[in-house]
């Protein structure tokens, strides 16, 4: 029987009911001991929306449109997993402190922490069980989705970085004459913008001016050339002849800017050398006062500064559709899509500033982090704007996803998780995890047990409706054979149960050593994990 | 074949990972749940296929011999012979390569009891030639998943499949000749209808003198009866590319099926005395055994020696080409829905169009060339193109009594097929126009029931 046959890898369809209804049994179990409720829920929905996008990442019949709605998706995903996380932490702290005592204070962590695991844990198992439905957990594909979180992030990315350098550059001019730091970089500033855009009138800039000009002169001569003009002009008797004023144009422009370049240096070390007085007495009146009138302009420097800009757009934008219209219209869309998801994320950010900061501000005004709220975040938003903060929040939040794809794509690559079972095996780590720290809180010992059993059920049925499915295809029927076998892994996890309930009497009060002891015994633990999971594979 | 699978191994990764936040959280219920994790390493170190495990199969074929195009079923039945139940066993039955699955699954996944049986039952699709079944793989597994043992099973039973084109049946056995020809001339001399009497010319038959009339008027006339003359039949095969479609993976092709009905043609004509010439058109040279003749055409005259078996080689010839461009196609990964012809890259489409006037295929010319000036032409061509619309159109023109036989090739009510359907009925109707007899063979009635109305119809029997 050849283990490398081209059947379909999905698992039939009583082993992928298994997995999706354990899981769903348990994280809603599991959900109700937590008394993050919103974060537990949006945690859940999290786990679809990321596997709904690791699934549109890959969708073959519909690449653009896919990437497109994986892209806007990825907004939702990473609010989700940070409103599971982050947002978790902010709602317990909220709850759980301030503690009255200082013996309080380490239950009342651990029990967030749980929480905070239970529902990340929960998270994944959702995540898992949904993608196993579909088998999207792969190597390319959780690849495409990094790429195209990664550039998704990068237009919300410039665009926050921009706001942040023009709130920094606003706030540092406003404060130059304050002390401190501020003001030094303040005034260097100042000294650095002034002369390109605000020059001291009554006095020649020919150097800066020069240097302007040369670089509007040299741009706007590569706009000209990359525009195609003279393709445009039908190929008639009639038609004007424009190559040869074009070419003129460009010409001229080059020249200027090559002179412009030349003049720069001389006209810099005659004005910082022989002075104003010297550069008057040099040049005849009227030529200095058109020179002064010219160079010292600053509607004139705007101008240049608006050319160069303007022609290094065209530049970039010809360049860009010529690379574009060689490729597929479907390549090209797939190219282009994150950008235009980021762009709409980037949209709606900045549509809902201001309630979203609104929001944040109240929650953490009521954790024990209240003061840092008036401290840090009121200051840094009477500086940024709200814009500003949340489009930081929201690439912060990306970034948490592209770690946690990234992470995803390197268990992948170095075979940690095998492509076949990835769905089925982060569902049962998710509820394994999730239940044994659920066992820290008031969690029936029932529903700990059940879920660690449930773990490895998920596993198992999982992971062998996949081998069915590959070695049998889904077309047989393999119904009786799934049963019999999810019915003794029950039964053994029932002995197991059993076990548990029978030693657990056993082990009250066991865990009674010095703190120092049980961290030396952890770390231990924590190796020899690692160890064995490196060893195993 | 046995094998461990070390599935269980990560419930020590697991067990350690309890005792861990065990310890972390100070919870003494977690350090007693380390249980779990372990007692199912022990489960999947434990269990083992048991020794005394045996398994009988045998294998029935619907129909042994059955026609090409046609869906043969075929049963596995697997039985627990051993002592001990069988939790998980896996069957995958050697089906030849060359066949295709069209229903069903040749594979079985089920748990068996002693002397409990299971049968799979599926159906292939019949293609021209014998195929022979491999052993069935079986693959059994311990209720842990953690012990396998997998063995190629003999099977008893039906091993053969073999779908060949021995005529059981001559469409036109009533209808033996016992006659020079079978076409109907309008010229005097010796048959059987009367046609003319004239006087009589030394070296006449004594036998075709009117004895009564000398004896009236004692003058020697001699009786012409109505000439039958042999004509030759010529069977052009379209096997062209564009032919060599198929409704579904697995089905025949147009071009297949073509060759199989010009076959069965052929037996007949055979048998029926008729000199019949064979001519597949749009093979490669390597697809025909010595190769092309020079106007690049498969072409088997009646006159030469061992005809039927050139001829069966051309038949054969077809199919190679056929399975040759299948291949292409799984290679290029095709899509082979619907019934759409496909033109492979490169292939020079200047075929002419029914109204066109022009000729200009390369094909079309080496065939309107090569034919005898007096014959009598069947195309046998799926109509997926043009092409034999063309041909029919130019055999008119010049005065070649010609029949289209034409394998329908639609199935299913996808769109694609629709369109192909009604396209096909198009050029059906137009080579009906240009005065051809077309034979629409519907896959559902045997090709023989078709045939017999083309001879009827050519053979004014």
């Amino acid at each position: 029987m050849d283990d490398n046959t081209t059947l379909s890898t999905r698992m039939p369809w009583t082993s992928l009911a298994t997995v999706v209804g354990v899981t769903a049994l348990l994280v809603a179990a599991l959900l109700g001991t937590v008394s993050a409720d919103r974060a537990a829920l949006v945690g859940a929905a999290t786990g679809v929306l990321l596997a709904l996008s690791l699934w549109l990442s890959g969708w073959d019949r519909w690449r653009a449109v896919g990437t497109v709605l994986a892209s806007i998706l990825s907004l939702p995903v990473a609010v989700g997993l940070s409103v599971a996380s982050a947002g978790a932490v902010v709602s317990l702290g909220a709850e759980l402190f301030p503690v009255s005592s200082q013996t309080g204070i380490r239950p009342a962590v651990v029990t967030l922490l749980s929480q905070v695991f239970v529902v990340l844990g929960c998270l994944t198992a959702v995540f898992g069980a949904s993608a196993a439905t579909h088998g999207v957990v792969d190597t390319d594909r959780v690849g495409t989705y990094g790429g195209v979180v990664v550039r998704t992030t990068v237009v919300p990315f410039a665009v926050a970085l921009a706001l942040f350098a023009r709130g920094a550059v606003d706030y540092l001019q406003s404060n130059a004459g304050t002390p401190g730091v501020q003001q030094l970089l303040g005034e260097a500033l100042t000294q650095v913008l002034g002369p390109v855009f605000d020059p001291v009138p009554g006095r020649t800039h020919i150097a800066i001016f020069s240097l302007l000009l040369a670089l509007a002169a040299a741009a706007l001569a590569r706009g000209i050339d990359s525009l195609p003009l003279a393709e445009l002009v039908p190929e008639t008797s009639e038609a004007p002849d424009i190559k040869g004023p074009l070419a003129a144009a460009e010409r001229t422009l080059r020249w200027t800017g090559r002179l412009a370049l030349l003049v720069a240096p001389v006209a810099g070390l005659f004005e910082l050398g022989l002075g104003q007085e010297s550069v008057a007495e040099l040049l005849p009146r009227v030529l200095y006062d058109l020179i002064v009138a010219v160079t010292a302009a600053p509607g004139l420097r705007g101008l240049l500064w608006w050319l160069f800009l303007g022609a290094t757009a065209v530049s970039l934008a010809v360049w860009f559709l010529r690379r574009t219209v060689q490729s597929s219209a479907d390549r090209v869309g797939t190219v282009l899509a994150p950008y235009v998801g980021g762009g709409v994320i980037t949209l709606a950010a900045v549509a809902v500033a201001g309630p979203a900061v609104g929001a944040i501000e109240t929650a953490l005004r009521a954790t024990p982090a209240a003061a840092a709220v008036e401290q840090f975040l009121v200051p840094i938003l009477d500086v940024y704007g709200a814009e500003t903060v949340t489009l930081v929040l929201i690439v912060l939040a990306l970034f948490a996803v592209i770690s946690a794809t990234g992470q995803l794509w390197i268990a992948l690559v170095t075979s940690y998780l095998r492509e076949r079972t990835a769905g089925v095996t982060l569902a049962a780590a998710g509820l394994f995890g999730a239940s044994a720290f659920a066992a820290t809180l008031d969690t029936p010992t029932w529903l700990v047990l059940a879920g660690l059993v449930g773990a490895v059920v998920v596993w198992d049925a999982g992971s062998f409706g996949t081998t069915l499915g590959r070695e049998v295809g889904t077309g047989a029927a393999t119904r009786r054979t799934e049963l019999v076998h999810t019915g003794g892994t029950v039964a053994v996890g029932g002995v197991g149960a059993a076990a548990t309930l029978g030693l657990s009497g056993i082990a009250q009060g066991s865990i009674v050593v010095e703190p120092s002891v049980a961290v030396a015994g952890l770390v231990v633990c924590l190796v020899a994990v690692l160890a064995l999971v490196a060893a195993i594979r | 074949m046995h094998r461990r699978v070390r599935r269980w191994s990560g419930g020590l990764a697991a067990a350690l990972f309890l005792v861990s936040v065990s310890l972390l959280t100070a919870e003494p219920l977690l350090l007693a749940a380390t249980a779990i994790p372990l007692i199912y390493v022990a489960y999947g170190a434990l269990s083992r296929v048991p020794a005394g495990t045996d398994l009988q199969a045998a294998r029935s074929v619907s129909d042994a011999q059955p026609t090409p195009g046609e869906p043969v079923e075929i049963e596995l039945t697997l039985t627990n012979t051993g002592s001990g139940s069988l939790t998980d066993v896996r069957v995958i039955d050697g089906v030849p390569e060359e066949l295709a699955v069209v229903d069903g699954s040749p594979r079985l996944c089920t748990s068996l009891r002693p002397n409990e049986s299971a049968t799979l039952s599926y159906a292939v699709m019949a293609k021209r030639g014998s195929y022979t079944f491999d052993a069935a793989a079986v693959r059994v597994r311990t209720l842990s998943a953690s012990d396998e043992v997998t063995v190629d099973l003999p099977v008893a039973g039906d091993g053969t499949l073999t779908c060949s084109n021995t005529v059981s049946e001559v469409p036109m056995a009533d209808a033996t000749l016992p006659r020079a020809g079978t076409l109907p001339t309008d010229t005097g001399g010796s048959g059987l209808e009367f046609h003319s009497t004239r006087s009589y010319q030394p070296g006449d038959p004594v036998n075709r003198i009117d004895w009564r009339r000398y004896a009236k008027t004692d003058e020697l006339t001699t009786i012409d009866y109505r000439e039958e003359q042999a004509v030759r039949t010529v069977l052009v095969v379209d096997a062209r590319p564009p032919a060599r479609v198929t409704p579904e993976p697995g089905f025949p092709t147009g071009a297949e099926l073509s060759a199989y009905a010009a076959e069965r043609l052929f037996d007949a004509l055979s048998r029926t005395s008729v000199v019949a010439s064979v001519c597949a058109v749009g093979l490669a040279e390597s697809d025909v055994p010595g190769g092309l003749g020079p106007d690049g055409l498969a072409w088997v005259d009646a006159s030469g020696g061992h005809a039927a078996a050139h001829a069966r080689q051309v038949f054969d010839s077809v199919g190679r080409a056929a399975a040759r461009q299948s291949e292409a196609d799984a290679a290029g990964d095709a899509d082979v829905s619907g019934t759409k012809s496909r033109q492979p890259p490169g292939d020079d489409t200047q075929v002419t169009t029914a109204d066109g006037g022009t000729v200009d295929d390369p094909d079309l010319l080496a065939v309107l060339a090569r034919l005898p000036p007096t014959a009598q032409v069947v195309v046998f061509s799926p109509a997926a193109d043009d092409w034999p619309v063309s041909l029919v159109s130019s055999l008119a023109v010049r005065d070649y009594p010609t029949t289209l036989v034409s394998p329908s090739l639609a199935r299913g009510d996808s769109l694609g097929a629709a369109v192909a359907g009604v396209e096909r009925t198009a050029r059906l109707q137009r080579a009906e126009l240009s005065g051809a007899t077309v034979i629409d063979w519907d896959l559902d009635s045997p090709i023989d029931v078709a045939l017999r109305a083309s001879l009827a119809d050519l053979f004014s029997v």
